[in-house]
């Protein structure tokens, strides 16, 4: 009996916890003047194939697309969204456990955070906030991937 | 002949009194087992009953809310008509994370270089 009350106990905490995660990106994709994009499995499947034949200049997406589920990406230009969205990260990542600040950089024009959900030694949950002069950007990558995958995007040899 | 004697002539055996008292004690302790029995086991359907509604409901949340992400990656992009533009426009997610990404480790990168200059001179002058 103990056991079983242990067992249904958990399953609720689970439950808890997962809507807690997802709560920033659903308040986001319900905004006005917030524009998302999410690619799924499905799409990310195709795109080494895709990507070949669309020229982008040292960019070489093929072998962290196979390992990615989901990309979602929220971008804003208006400053109303723009304050929504910062004020919402913040908190967001401020009260998450579960995310760790794996850097911030701060220039003249930007300022940029990345946090990270983590798996053992590889990344499972990788989020990227932008906040600039005129745009406001937050992408998220989901799957299980290394910090390095995520470099030699740009930086393939 | 009279009941008198005829309940004179029945043999009541010693113990009689002992047995009977055995007898109902061990009939009130198999009443007592059998009822904790029948609660154990409505207690046990109970929690399986609760399991299963909280499974489903957890489940069907989670189901539902899955169906608005597809309907909204749906109208987001077509698959035939925008899955190149998707492409695209997930090739740009990807460079930008990467970018920034680089830029931040290249910068941790030339502090640490400067730093190891400075721990050099620090020792060099250390040694004099």
């Amino acid at each position: 009996m103990k056991t079983k009350i242990l067992f249904t106990v958990i399953a609720v905490l689970a439950a808890w916890n997962g809507f807690a995660q997802d709560k920033l990106f659903d308040k986001l994709s319900n905004q006005k003047n917030i524009t998302q994009v999410t690619v799924s499995k499905g799409l990310l499947n195709l795109m080494p194939d895709m990507a070949s034949s669309m020229d982008m200049n040292g960019v070489d997406v093929k072998d962290i697309v196979n390992k990615l589920e989901q990309i979602d990406i929220f971008t804003s230009q208006d400053n109303e969204a723009k304050k929504m969205m910062r004020k919402e990260a913040t908190d967001h990542f401020a009260n998450n456990k579960s995310y760790e600040v794996l850097m911030k950089i701060k220039e003249e024009k930007s300022n940029v955070i990345f946090y990270a959900q983590k798996d053992g030694n590889f990344i499972k949950s990788l989020v990227m906030f932008s906040d600039g002069e005129l745009e406001c950007v937050l992408i998220r990558l989901l799957g299980k991937f290394t910090t390095e995958d995520v470099k030699k995007v740009v930086n393939a040899k | 002949m009279k009941t008198d004697d005829l309940f004179d002539k029945i043999e009541v055996p010693a113990d009689l009194e002992s047995r009977l008292e055995t007898l109902i004690d061990d009939l009130a302790e198999k009443e007592k087992q059998s009822k904790r029995k029948a609660r154990q086991l409505r207690l046990w359907a109970v929690g399986v009953a609760a399991s299963i509604i909280l499974f489903f409901s957890a489940g069907s949340f989670f189901y539902f809310d899955r169906e608005n992400t597809i309907s909204l990656t749906a109208q987001t992009f077509h698959p035939d008509e925008n899955t190149e533009n998707a492409c695209i426009e997930a090739q740009k997610a990807l460079a930008l994370v990467s970018v920034n990404f680089n830029k931040g480790l290249n910068q941790w990168i030339i502090a640490n270089k400067e730093i190891e200059k400075s721990n050099k001179k620090l020792n060099e002058l250390l040694r004099r």
